[in-house]
């Protein structure tokens, strides 16, 4: 018996593995920051290639990286660092950061592929401060979200305005979310506007903290428990229960089929994916064996991507 | 389209004056808000971010402006790096607590790998401890020099903190030159006294996990040394 088959084991994780091989390398020298899959087993991987051996900031290079079952391509790149990639059907957009010239704190600028991410286009400076998460609405509509502001162009990146929505933006604590013609603020509970940003409906969820959002079925910490949930008016119907030290990030649904990934209690490696295919009723939980948290994976209804430590592209 | 309450209400905060919504449509509050960038609505920002954090900690914001953690590059590579970090964020909040990484694992683990481990390891595995070390506290230091903002919010949630300080442990044991180490280096790390009474035992529980990805046949290795040395390993390794 080869002791790596029993090392998950010895080390007090009993979730199995997943049976995700491997499918291709990303550049040893790759640093997530996000990991999106497009229609038609396309995965764009955005983040940042690190130059010299001290992991200096000065040293990075923008990158996005395009697997499509063969090779992995560069298809963007660009100064600083991938701090965000975000996608709706065959548009991705990205959120560059870079070092401002006092040595702290970041200048931003955005970029967009209308052909899945083959091409792009650089559409200027975000002019929204402390910008950490990124979502794309549509060829022209993005938002930001960063520790105490929420902004948005409509433009194509041309301008970019400010929005206020209840509660206090805390790029830690919460997401955006794209869901049909709403934008969803997802954290303490969950907030909802369709006119961007002028008004907004709020759900708060019995009170819990919102991790992720697929349709009317959340994910929602309360009282030490995790837990999956279904939304209806005025309230919501627990379904299932899960670790407490399991942190979602991604959730997806579909029919009877859900499936979420997370990231174990912090130290433990990898992600862990949850599938359930009676509406949450059971579930199988796999190890997959992924760097990066939730920079580096993804999964949609029938598939996953993530990337494992030495920069492998792992996929069923 | 998730289900949210049918009547339109507003979540109220406290100490949001600049930045008090109505959801009523067309209200000229949000209006006025609904509007272009420009820098110097900064500092605006920062009053949202003030307030956000009173917020959080009960206190008013407007007597307590939000004062950014402080960039330490002349701390990384020492042993102090994560007191330094410690006290910075002791400077600037009184509560809640500093993020127990800091002193419960960063600086523990600092002081066990350099005064315990690292005299007993080969040249090879000094250089690697060097190495990680540094690179393990440029990330620290890489996340806030980016956004110290984000970075501060980052702190205040200890469990975020965490989740955030142990993702860069693998790649940094890797580029520290996990590779070149001898399985009996491998071993002596996995074995260092103390190491193996925390909870973080998981941050060690990586490198090994790292290690036998990375050079399967370690875990051959290791395998036969553990059967050598008898049961300390195996009592170590199954001891959660």
């Amino acid at each position: 018996m080869h002791i790596s088959s029993i090392l998950p084991f010895l080390l007090g994780c009993t979730v199995p593995n997943a049976d995700w091989d491997v499918r291709a390398s990303l550049p040893e020298n790759y640093f997530p920051a996000a990991t999106r899959m497009l229609a038609g087993e396309v995965t764009l991987f955005g983040g940042y290639l690190q130059g010299g051996d001290t992991w200096a900031i000065q040293d990075r290079t923008a990158v996005v990286l395009r697997w499509d079952g063969t090779a992995p391509a560069t298809v963007w790149t660009g100064r600083g660092w991938v701090v965000d990639l975000a996608v709706q059907g065959d548009i991705a957009w990205l959120l560059a950061g870079t070092l401002k010239a006092s040595g702290a704190d970041s200048d931003y600028s955005a970029a967009r592929s209308l052909d899945r991410g083959l091409t792009w286009q650089d559409l200027g400076p975000v002019t929204v401060p402390n910008a950490e998460r990124l979502l794309v609405v549509s060829r022209d509509e993005a938002w930001v979200l960063g520790p105490g502001v929420l902004g948005r162009t409509t433009n194509g990146g041309h301008s970019w305005s400010s929005v206020v929505a209840p509660g206090h933006r805390n790029s830690v604590e919460e997401r955006l979310v794209g869901d049909a013609d709403n934008v969803l603020i997802v954290g303490d509970g969950v907030r909802a506007t369709k006119d961007g940003g002028s008004t907004w409906l709020d759900n708060d969820v019995d009170g819990s903290h919102v991790e992720a959002v697929a349709g009317s079925l959340v994910l929602a910490r309360s009282g030490g428990k995790l837990r999956l949930g279904r939304m209806e008016p005025g309230t919501v119907r627990w379904i299932s229960t899960f670790p407490a030290g399991l942190a979602p990030f991604r959730l997806v649904a579909s029919g009877s089929t859900i499936r979420f990934l997370a990231t174990p209690a912090a130290g433990h490696s990898g992600v862990v994916l949850y599938q359930s295919v009676d509406n949450g009723k059971s579930w199988k939980a796999r190890r997959v064996s992924s760097d990066g948290g939730a920079s580096g994976a993804d999964i949609d209804l029938s598939s996953g991507v993530a990337m494992d430590v030495r920069r492998r592209i792992l996929s069923p | 389209m998730p289900s949210v309450s049918q009547t339109q209400s507003t979540r109220s905060a406290p100490n949001q004056q600049a930045q008090t919504q109505s959801t009523e449509t067309g209200s000229s509050v949000n209006s006025a808000a609904n509007s272009s960038m420009s820098s110097g609505q900064q500092s605006q920002q920062c009053l949202v971010g003030n307030q956000a954090i009173a917020a959080k900690l009960g206190v008013n914001a407007e007597k307590t402006p939000r004062v950014l953690p402080t960039p330490l590059p002349g701390e990384v590579g020492t042993v102090t790096y994560y007191k330094a970090r410690y006290r910075d964020y002791r400077s600037r909040h009184d509560a809640p607590p500093p993020p127990d990484y800091y002193l419960a694992y960063g600086d523990k683990y600092a002081n066990r790998f350099t005064t315990t481990l690292r005299p007993t390891l080969s040249p090879v595995g000094q250089k690697w401890v060097d190495r990680t070390f540094v690179l393990l506290q440029q990330a620290m230091e890489n996340r806030l020099l980016v956004n110290r903002t984000a970075f501060d919010d980052l702190e205040l949630d200890t469990n975020a903190f965490k989740q955030f300080a142990y993702g860069t442990h693998s790649k940094a044991y890797i580029d520290g030159g996990l590779s070149t180490l001898p399985a009996s280096d491998l071993l002596k790390i996995s074995t260092t006294p103390d190491l193996g009474d925390l909870a973080t035992m998981d941050g060690v529980s990586q490198i090994i996990e790292t290690g036998a990805q990375l050079v399967p046949q370690w875990g051959e290795q290791l395998l036969e040394e553990a059967e050598d040395t008898g049961e300390q390993v195996w009592d170590w390794a199954t001891d959660w």
